[in-house]
C-alpha cells in the first residue's frame, strides 16, 4: 500500500513538473525568435455547427491571426477564450494587479478608462476607418472626445412577435417595423391577441416579458422620454410622472389579462417557452439573433427532429408613448487596448494597436453576421448581407433601428456603483414588489426615490 | 372511606390491547409520515441528477422541448461526442485529477503535522500563533485575491502551470483547525510512551500519531480533494489554454453568446460528478464521522 502510494506521488510529480515545463518552454521559444507577442482575451461568441457548415467563433478568430501573424512576421499573437460567467472577474483581476491582456473585449467601460491603463485609439484608425463604423458605434465608445474600443456589432434590443397572430389582431407588421408604433396601439393590437386561445384552448397573451428584473420598464421608459435612470450628472430620473405612467401602463396590461397576472416568476427562458408554445403574440425582449433561432427551429419541425407549430416570426421596435420620440435601445461590444504598468514600449503597443486593427476589420463582421447581429462596420453589413437577410423585412427592421438606437448612460465607476446600489437595494426589489402587486405604480416609485436619494446625497 | 379501584382483570387486558394498538398505530402513522418525507426529499435530490443524466443523452433541441421529456426518446452520445472531441475533456479530467490529488496530499501533510503541533507539543506563543491563524480565516477570500494574484502571476510568473494551480491551496488554516481539534482527542499517554521509548518527534508523528489520525485524515482527505475538484475561480483565474483548464473551467466554454450547449455541460457535470459519487460511496462512513469531528471533544 506504502509502495502504490509512493509510486502514485511519483507519477503526479513527473507529470506536473513535465507539464510545467512544457508550458514555460512555449514562453522561452517566442522570446528566443525575438517575436513581440500580443494577448487578446475575448468570449466564445457562437460555437461551431457543422450541420449548416458554420464554424465556431474561435476558428473565425484564429483565421483573422494567422491573417495578421502572416503578414507581420514579428508578431506572434496568443489568445484566451474567457467564460462569459467570469471573465469580466478575470479581467478586472488582471487590470488592477497592472498586467491586463493588450486586447480585451468588453462593452463600454469607464472604469476602464480611470485606470490609466486603455489606450485611446485615435492615434491609430485614420478618417476612413473611422467613416466605415456607423456613428452609434462610434458614439457607444467615446468618452472626452476619444474613441477607446471598436465595436465589432451592434447589439439591437426588440421585442419579438408572431406574425400570424399579430395578423390576425389586425396590426399591419409592416408598417410597425417601418414607422414604429405608440403604446396605445401596441395595447389595442395586444388586448385583441389575449382574447385568442391556442388550438389545445389555452389562453394566449398578448405580451409576456421576464421579471426578473426591470429590463422591459427600462426599454419602455426610454420611449416615455427617460433615455437613463441616472445621468452623468448623478441625477436620478426615475422619480416623476413618467416612472408612475409607465408603470401604471404596466399594471393595466396585467389587470387585463393582456399580459400574465405572474409576471415576477416568469424568466426569460420560460418568456420563449411560451411564444414558442404560441401562449403569447409578442414577447420582450429579444435580438435580431432571434431571426436566427426561429429560422433554425423551423427547420427543425421540417425535419421531424422536434414537434411544435413552426413560427413566421417578426421582429418588432420598443412601442413609445404618445407624442414621445421613439427609441431604441443597443449596445455592443468591442476590442478594447491596454498597456501594462510595466510598460512594453511603444513598438509593443503599435503592434497590439495593429492587431486590434485586423481582428476588428471588416472581414471580422463575420462574427456578427453569424450571430445575425449588425455589423458595426457599414463595410462588413455589405459583404455579409446576404447571411445577414438585410433585405427581408427583419433585415429592413434592423437597417432601420441602427439609425435611432441610443446609447445608455456613460457613468465614472464612482456614479456606476451608485447606480448598480440603487438598482439592487432599491429599484429591483421595489419593481419585484410592484409586479406581485404588492406595490401600486406610485408606491413603487416612491420608495426607490427614497432608496436613490439616500445613495445620491 | 376509601375508594378501591376495582378493575375486571379481561376488561384490563383489553384496555391495555387497545391501549398498545393505538401506540403502534400512532407510530406506523409516524413512521408513515417520516418516510413520506424521506421519499419526496430523495426524489427532489434525485430528480435534478436524473434530469442532468438524462439530458446528457438528448440533442439540444429536446432538452428545452415544451413539454419536457423526462427520458430521452432518441438517446444520443452527440454531447459526450462533443465534449471529448470538441472540447478537450481527457485533458481537462486529467489537470483536475492532477490538481485535487497533489493538493489534497500535500494539504493532508501539512495540515496533520500543524494540527500535532497544536495539539500536542507545548511550546512558547502556541496560542498565539493558532489565533492567529485562525484569525485569518476572517479575511475574505476576495481581498487576498489581488495581491495572490500579483504574487504568483507577475511576480514568480506561474501562470499556466501545476505548480500555479497547485501552491495557493497547499494548506489551509481551516484543515490545520480540523487536524488540531481531531488530535486533541487523542490519547496523549502513548506519545508520552513514545517519549520514553526514545522515539524521535516525527517518529511518534509517523507511528503513533498518523495511524490512530487515519479517520481524521480521510474526513480531511475527502474535503479537500471535493474542494479542489469543484474550485472553479483560481484554475480559471491562472490558466490562459485549453490545455491547462480544469474540468470545472472547462465546462463553461460550453456556454456562448444568447445560447448554452446544455447536451454539453450536462454530459460535462455527469463527467465530472461520477468520480465525487464514487469517492462518496465508497467513503461515506468517514464522510458522517467528518460532520461530528470538532463538534465533541473528549
Amino acid at each position: 500500500m506504502k509502495k502504490l502510494l509512493v509510486i502514485f506521488l511519483s507519477m503526479l510529480l513527473i507529470v506536473s513538473a513535465t507539464a510545467c515545463s512544457k508550458e514555460s518552454s512555449g514562453d522561452s521559444k517566442d522570446k528566443k525568435n525575438g517575436k513581440d507577442v500580443i494577448t487578446i482575451w475575448t468570449y466564445p461568441h457562437y460555437r461551431e455547427n457543422a450541420e449548416i457548415n458554420q464554424k465556431s467563433y474561435e476558428q473565425h478568430l484564429q483565421e483573422l491571426i494567422a491573417e495578421v501573424e502572416k503578414e507581420n512576421k514579428d508578431i506572434k499573437v496568443e489568445y484566451e477564450i474567457l467564460s462569459w460567467e467570469e471573465g469580466d472577474k478575470k479581467f478586472d483581476i488582471a487590470l488592477n494587479s497592472g498586467n491586463p491582456p493588450d486586447i480585451f473585449f468588453s462593452t463600454m467601460k469607464p472604469k476602464y478608462i480611470k485606470t490609466g491603463l486603455a489606450v485611446p485609439l485615435d492615434d491609430y484608425i485614420d478618417a476612413e476607418d473611422r467613416k466605415d463604423l456607423e456613428q452609434f458605434a462610434i458614439d457607444n465608445f467615446s468618452i472626452d472626445g476619444k474613441l477607446w474600443a471598436i465595436s465589432q456589432w451592434i447589439s439591437i434590443h426588440t421585442w419579438g412577435g408572431n406574425k400570424a397572430l399579430l395578423e390576425a389582431a389586425g396590426a399591419d407588421v409592416a408598417k410597425i417595423q417601418k414607422d414604429g408604433w405608440t403604446w396605445q396601439e401596441f395595447y389595442e393590437i395586444s388586448e385583441k391577441i389575449s382574447k385568442m386561445t391556442t388550438k389545445d384552448g389555452k389562453k394566449i397573451y398578448g405580451f409576456a416579458t421576464q421579471g426578473k428584473n426591470e429590463e422591459t420598464f427600462t426599454h419602455l421608459m426610454r420611449n416615455n422620454g427617460v433615455p437613463k435612470s441616472v445621468t452623468e450628472d448623478g441625477e436620478f430620473k426615475w422619480d416623476g410622472e413618467e416612472a408612475v405612467e409607465t408603470l401604471s401602463f404596466v399594471k393595466k396590461m396585467m389587470d387585463n389579462g393582456v399580459m400574465p397576472k405572474e409576471t415576477a416568476g416568469l424568466d426569460e427562458q420560460k418568456v420563449i417557452d411560451m411564444f414558442t408554445a404560441g401562449e403569447t403574440g409578442i414577447f420582450g425582449r429579444t435580438g435580431p439573433y432571434q431571426v436566427r433561432f426561429n429560422d433554425n427551429r423551423n427547420k427543425e419541425i421540417d425535419a421531424g427532429k422536434i414537434e411544435g407549430e413552426k413560427i413566421d416570426f417578426a421582429l418588432l421596435p420598443f412601442p413609445h408613448n404618445e407624442g414621445v420620440k421613439e427609441v431604441a435601445t443597443g449596445g455592443g461590444g468591442g476590442m478594447w487596448l491596454f498597456k501594462q504598468k510595466k510598460y512594453k514600449g511603444d513598438k509593443h503597443t503599435e503592434n497590439a494597436a495593429k492587431v486590434l486593427k485586423h481582428i476588428t476589420g471588416t472581414k471580422s463582421s463575420i462574427t456578427a453576421a453569424t450571430l445575425f447581429i449588425p455589423p458595426a462596420r457599414k463595410s462588413g453589413q455589405e459583404m455579409y448581407k446576404d447571411l445577414l437577410q438585410l433585405n427581408t423585412d427583419n433585415g429592413q427592421f434592423i437597417k432601420r433601428t441602427l439609425d435611432y438606437v441610443v446609447p445608455g448612460a456613460k457613468l465614472d465607476p464612482e456614479l456606476a456603483q451608485k447606480q448598480d446600489q440603487i438598482l439592487n437595494d432599491g429599484i429591483r426589489p421595489k419593481f419585484q414588489g410592484f409586479l406581485a402587486g404588492e406595490l401600486s405604480p406610485e408606491e413603487t416609485v416612491e420608495q426607490w426615490t427614497q432608496v436613490a436619494e439616500s445613495v445620491l446625497k | 372511606m376509601e375508594l378501591k379501584s376495582v378493575t375486571d382483570p379481561q376488561y384490563q387486558i383489553l384496555l391495555d390491547e387497545k391501549k398498545d394498538f393505538r401506540r403502534k398505530t400512532y407510530k406506523k402513522i409516524g413512521l408513515t409520515i417520516i418516510y413520506i418525507f424521506l421519499v419526496l426529499w430523495a426524489v427532489f435530490t434525485f430528480v435534478p441528477l436524473l434530469w442532468m443524466l438524462s439530458s446528457s443523452f438528448k440533442d439540444s433541441s429536446a432538452i428545452t422541448a415544451v413539454p419536457p421529456e423526462l427520458l430521452p426518446k432518441k438517446p444520443t452520445l452527440d454531447a459526450y461526442k462533443r465534449i471529448f472531441e470538441v472540447g478537450g475533456m481527457a485533458r481537462w479530467f486529467l489537470n483536475s485529477t492532477i490538481v485535487a490529488s497533489i493538493s489534497t496530499i500535500i494539504n493532508v501533510f501539512f495540515a496533520s503535522l500543524a494540527g500535532y503541533a497544536f495539539s500536542k507539543l507545548k511550546f512558547p506563543g502556541r496560542n498565539t500563533i493558532f489565533w492567529v491563524l485562525l484569525s485569518s480565516m476572517m479575511i475574505p477570500g476576495q481581498v487576498t485575491l489581488i495581491p495572490l494574484y500579483i504574487l504568483v502571476v507577475n511576480t514568480l510568473q506561474l501562470e499556466n502551470t501545476y505548480f500555479g494551480l497547485i501552491v495557493p491551496g497547499m494548506v489551509s488554516v481551516g484543515s490545520i483547525f480540523l487536524m488540531k481539534q481531531f488530535m486533541s482527542s487523542l490519547p496523549s499517554s502513548l506519545i508520552d510512551a513514545g517519549r520514553i521509548d526514545a522515539c524521535s518527534e516525527f517518529g511518534i508523528f509517523r507511528k503513533i500519531i498518523l495511524p490512530m489520525a487515519k479517520p481524521g485524515l480521510a474526513v480531511l482527505g475527502i474535503f479537500t480533494f471535493v474542494g479542489h475538484w469543484n474550485n472553479f475561480f483560481w484554475p480559471f483565474l491562472i490558466t490562459n489554454t485549453n490545455s491547462m483548464r480544469t474540468l470545472q473551467v472547462g465546462l463553461t466554454s460550453f456556454r456562448f453568446e444568447n445560447l448554452q450547449d446544455y447536451g454539453a455541460m450536462m454530459a460535462g457535470a455527469v463527467c465530472s460528478a461520477v468520480p465525487m459519487i464514487i469517492v462518496f460511496l465508497a467513503l461515506q462512513k468517514y464522510f458522517l464521522r467528518g460532520i461530528t469531528i470538532g463538534a465533541v471533544k473528549g
